[in-house]
């Protein structure tokens, strides 16, 4: 099992913002380009597949104004704020405003909660399945993602989980993920099931071809986001599945988010701590092509 | 003849049970309670219809939220504490809770008394049902399983009304316990004098 810490090796400075993308954290603010160009996800696009999906100014009309505004949602083009798919609407809401909070940690231009990518245009999809080991709806989210978008979706967020009918390498997450790094150049980003939260939950388990994120905590509550976060806590109740966390990153003490108005809150877990991962990436897809784009470089 | 006994008098206590409706209990995003943001409408309400920085710094002066701010995850052996009760009602007993988190007082004085019961960061746990039976109050709650991997907070001010003087016991139970759940609050007893 490998613990790393998302940290860009690039330059930096800081100023107002979410502290998670801060120095304190994965230190996402105020990159630079090969020329100095600044560093936000733009020309990128990245995907977010979960349960329902983010809300979005365009379709919904109770979202006057936000800070989060993907480029396209699909699926329940309903107002998020109505009873759909038989949840009532305070259900609903949350759910929604999950996804709204977690495409905040990626593409959120809010002053104080801004995303780590914020420039980033994001496809987003949802999907609703009442059975609790079903892969194939979320499977089939990400797919649709993958193709309606233009092509092009550098990595998927995938803050979710469900349980596993069997052994997790023979899973129909493990084998659909599988199956999608063999047709599409994009990176399948999971956040890990936070046992305190799920503790009948066992995916996203063995994630050969994506990237398995878990919470990192801050030192002492009040220090950097350096250190693999207790409520990751995965071994008492993985005895009989294969696990393997690629990735850490913030997922605990508060992180800044926007609500589904608008509005700034805070979270916790690695539904959070995944998104900044997908970010990254965002960015770093930013450095490459401005990188290739230069006349001299072959 | 001791069984049948036994048996009628379990079941004379069982009727005796008055349940308090969830829609009188001050919650954090549990269904079928009040909203606990309500007692803060002017914060609440101007938060939504705000951006930024603005809505942050004033989130940060709710109360709800500085509690909120107690219930950090907790790490593995840590115990999450017992619930306690507070005198007053409403937003004086949302107040009165932030100042006795740290030391819950064990006696309070005659008067209006509401119920505190919290979860630290952990699984989405939900109040199903509150119950007094004479000097006994039930707390029962369950974790709602949802396919999203974040870890939520849960705050809830149960109001009980005035309480002559005495001891009183509050069990705070779920049908099954396990990890979700092991940030939920302990049962406790409090005295009225």
């Amino acid at each position: 099992m490998r613990y790393l810490l998302v940290v860009l090796l690039l330059p930096s400075t800081a100023f107002g913002s979410a502290l998670s993308i801060s120095s304190l954290g994965i230190d996402a603010v105020g990159l630079l380009g090969p020329d100095n160009e600044a560093l936000d996800g733009s020309g990128v696009k990245i995907g977010q597949v979960e349960s329902l999906r983010p809300a979005d100014p365009d379709v919904d009309d109770a979202i006057v104004a936000t800070s989060v505004d993907p480029a396209q949602v699909w699926l329940q083009q309903q107002n998020p704020l109505e009873d759909i798919f038989g949840l009532t609407g305070g259900e609903t809401a949350t759910a929604i405003n999950h996804a709204t909070a977690v495409a905040s940690v990626m593409i959120s231009t809010d002053a104080v909660a801004r995303g780590v990518a914020p420039g980033a245009s994001l496809y987003a999809d949802g999907y609703v399945s009442t059975a609790a080991t079903d892969h194939i709806e979320p499977l089939l989210a990400i797919q649709k993602v993958l193709t309606a978008s233009g092509g092009d979706v550098r990595a998927i967020n995938n803050s979710w989980g469900k349980e596993f009918p069997g052994a997790s390498g023979g899973s129909q997450l493990a084998l659909g993920v599988d199956w999608m790094a063999t047709k599409h150049d994009s990176l399948l980003i999971f956040a890990l099931n936070p046992t305190d939260a799920r503790e009948d939950y066992d995916s996203p388990g063995d994630n050969f071809n994506g990237i398995t994120v878990a919470s990192a905590e801050r030192i002492d509550g009040a220090g950097s986001w350096r250190r693999m976060a207790a409520t990751n806590d995965i071994e008492p109740f993985y005895d009989s599945y294969h696990y393997e966390v690629d990735l850490i990153a913030p997922g605990e003490n508060d992180i800044d988010l926007v609500g589904i108005g608008g509005f700034a809150r805070t979270g916790n877990g690695s539904s959070y701590a995944a998104p900044h991962v997908t970010g990254t990436v965002a960015l770093l897809s930013q450095y490459a092509k401005l990188e290739l784009a230069k006349p001299a470089t072959t | 003849m001791w069984k049948s006994l036994i048996l009628v008098v379990l079941l004379a206590g069982a009727a005796d049970a008055e349940e308090i409706p969830l829609k009188e209990i001050w919650a954090l995003d549990m269904p079928g309670t009040k909203s606990i943001e309500e007692l803060e409408p002017k914060i609440y309400t101007t938060v939504k219809g705000v951006n930024g920085a603005r809505s942050h710094d004033l989130l940060e002066k709710s109360w709800t939220t500085q509690f909120s701010k107690t219930l950090g995850s907790l790490k593995r052996g840590d115990q999450p504490g017992k619930g306690f009760a507070v005198s007053g009602t409403g937003l004086d007993a949302l107040k009165n809770a932030l100042a006795a988190r740290e030391k819950p007082p064990e006696s309070l004085p005659e008067g209006e008394v509401t119920l505190v019961f919290f979860s630290h960061s952990g699984g989405h746990v939900l109040i199903d049902r509150v119950t007094r039976a004479g000097n006994q109050f039930d707390i029962h709650y369950r974790v709602k399983v949802t396919n999203t991997m974040d870890l939520v907070k849960k705050l809830a001010l149960i109001p009980i009304g005035e309480l002559a003087k005495g001891e009183y016991d509050v069990r705070i139970s779920c049908d099954k316990e396990g990890p979700a759940s092991r940030g939920v609050c302990k049962s406790f007893s409090f005295t009225v004098e």
